[in-house]
């Protein structure tokens, strides 16, 4: 194939010969060119790079070896600028800028500087949201704190009614035992009595058979008669002396229910004003139920609530906790809009007597900071719930 | 051919259960009474006052299996938060994050999802 193109370049530089020299110069000069070695000189052999074949040998890898080192070149500029963006740890995924993965060299340098203007405008963000972050954070902490101390204000404020409750509930036991003393008393009284009545009735039927019968049967003996009316007399008396102590008693007992009422009433209307001031600190803007479900969100009860199980020992304890659990989770889950369902739930709360047994929760438990403020918020917030209901 | 291709393609599409046998979009969801199901979720709840969470717990699993047959998403959420907790109470604590999990996501937006989350944040704490 080499040979076969040597050959036609060859007959083209003759024929220019012959046009230049004549046919017969021409034709000489042939001869010895055709008969001339093909290896002779730079003459016989033909230039490279001048065939088609040549040039395209020379410049394609010359094309090729520029690109591949253009390519190389965008390539290293790119790697440069992503580990320049994987640096930055402060930058979250949604400020990340968007850089497109191939893009001319050209364009790096503009886009590097808009990258650096998102990563600032980022930091920047992130530091503004750290910063109302850190705010917030305070200022729960600050609210959490004052609602730590209005609770335990409050609780003292009802520790005090409940305590002159449990002092007039105790008074009004002591007085129920002694209307019982007073009561068996009387009715003894009120059993000799009869009976002494009846004896003398019976002595008197005798005296009347006596007389009715003329002289012939003895008449009763008088001094029995004045015996058994003496003994009535003392009964009669007895009788009377009882029913004015227990007139009496019937009073004071009265006296101390009502009393009882009194701070039973003015306790009830206390915790209202409490869970008031209670509510308008834990949740805020919200009313009835939805403020209660919204306050024990807020001040995290099912979270302590857990905690507090943990710490307890004794059976009673830990089911006093298990209980109110459940109902303060049946209160959370409870849909507002359907009233046949909050009614249903008030009935429920109101049979199990659940505040009575937070309310008369006593022992080690209670004396704990952490447990006695949670057992008074989830008294407030249940009795709340009947409250609202 | 035309004959043939078209009797092919019917006598394979008479094969093709899978896609032709399925019950078509109105009858997916057939009306069911969900009166048991209220039923057995009624007195687990009572047993779970109770504190008796190993009794309410099979009641609660067959009740959310009716109710989500019936298509009660609203009960088939609190079934499912109340096994969750009976299960917890249990300390079966992988299976009451599962039924947490299965709440959270299937039911979300719902005041059950919002009450599993909080308990599922509460059991992820040390």
């Amino acid at each position: 194939m080499a040979m076969k193109d040597s050959n036609d370049t060859t007959r083209g530089r003759v024929d220019g010969l012959l046009r230049q020299w004549g046919a017969a110069e021409a034709s000489s000069l042939a001869e010895a060119e055709l008969s001339a070695p093909q290896a002779a000189g730079p003459v016989a052999a033909p230039q490279p790079g001048r065939s088609r074949a040549g040039v395209f040998l020379r410049w394609v890898p010359a094309g090729l070896a520029a690109s591949l080192l253009l390519a190389a070149g965008v390539l290293f500029m790119e790697s440069r600028n992503a580990d320049k963006y994987s640096a930055a740890p402060v930058i979250q995924d949604d400020f990340a800028p968007r850089i497109p993965q191939t893009r001319p060299a050209g364009d790096a340098a503009v886009k590097l500087a808009e990258a650096r203007a998102e990563i600032a405008e980022a930091r920047r963000q992130a530091a503004e949201t750290r910063t109302e972050l850190a705010q917030l954070l305070a200022q729960k902490q600050t609210d959490d704190r004052k609602i730590r101390e209005l609770v335990g204000k409050l609780k003292a404020s009802d520790d005090e009614l409940k305590a002159k409750e449990d002092k007039l509930a105790s008074e009004r036991a002591d007085w129920k035992v002694m209307e019982a003393k007073l009561s068996s008393l009387i009715s003894k009284a009120e059993q000799s009595a009869g009976q002494a009545r009846d004896r003398l009735d019976a002595v008197r039927k005798q005296l009347a058979d006596a007389r009715a019968a003329g002289a012939d049967r003895p008449a009763a003996d008088p001094a029995e008669v004045r015996k058994l009316k003496a003994r009535l007399a003392v009964a009669v008396e007895e009788i009377k002396r009882q029913r004015i102590a227990f007139d009496s008693a019937n009073a004071d007992r009265d006296e101390a229910k009502h009393a009882l009422a009194a701070v039973k009433t003015a306790r009830s209307a206390r915790l209202d004003q409490v869970r008031r001031v209670y509510l308008a600190a834990a949740a805020p803007n919200k009313t009835g139920l939805a403020a209660l479900q919204e306050a024990m969100k807020n001040r995290r009860l099912l979270a302590r609530c857990a905690a507090l199980q943990r710490k307890v020992r004794t059976d009673a304890d830990k089911k006093l906790l298990g209980r109110t659990e459940v109902v303060l989770t049946r209160l959370g889950l409870l849909d507002l809009s359907n009233s046949s369902a909050v009614s249903k739930f008030a009935v429920q709360l109101d049979r199990s007597g659940l505040i009575a047994s937070l309310d008369a929760a006593r022992g080690p438990m209670v004396a704990d900071a952490g447990a006695g403020d949670w057992l008074f918020e989830a008294k407030l917030i249940l009795t709340g719930v009947q409250r609202v209901t | 051919m035309l004959i043939s291709a078209a009797v092919l393609i019917a006598g394979c599409s008479s094969n093709m259960g899978g896609v032709f046998d399925r019950p078509q979009p109105h009858m997916q969801k057939v009306p069911r009474s969900t009166v048991g199901a209220m039923s057995a979720y009624q007195e687990a709840i009572k047993l779970v006052e109770k504190l008796e969470y190993a009794l309410a717990e099979p009641k609660l699993q067959y009740a959310s299996a009716q109710f989500e047959a019936a298509g009660d998403d609203e009960h088939t959420a609190k079934s499912l938060f109340w096994l969750g907790f009976c299960r917890e109470k249990l300390g079966q604590d992988d299976q009451a994050r599962q039924a947490y999990v299965t709440v959270i996501q299937r039911f979300a937006g719902t005041k059950s999802a919002q009450s599993a989350k909080e308990r599922l944040d509460a059991m992820n704490q040390p």
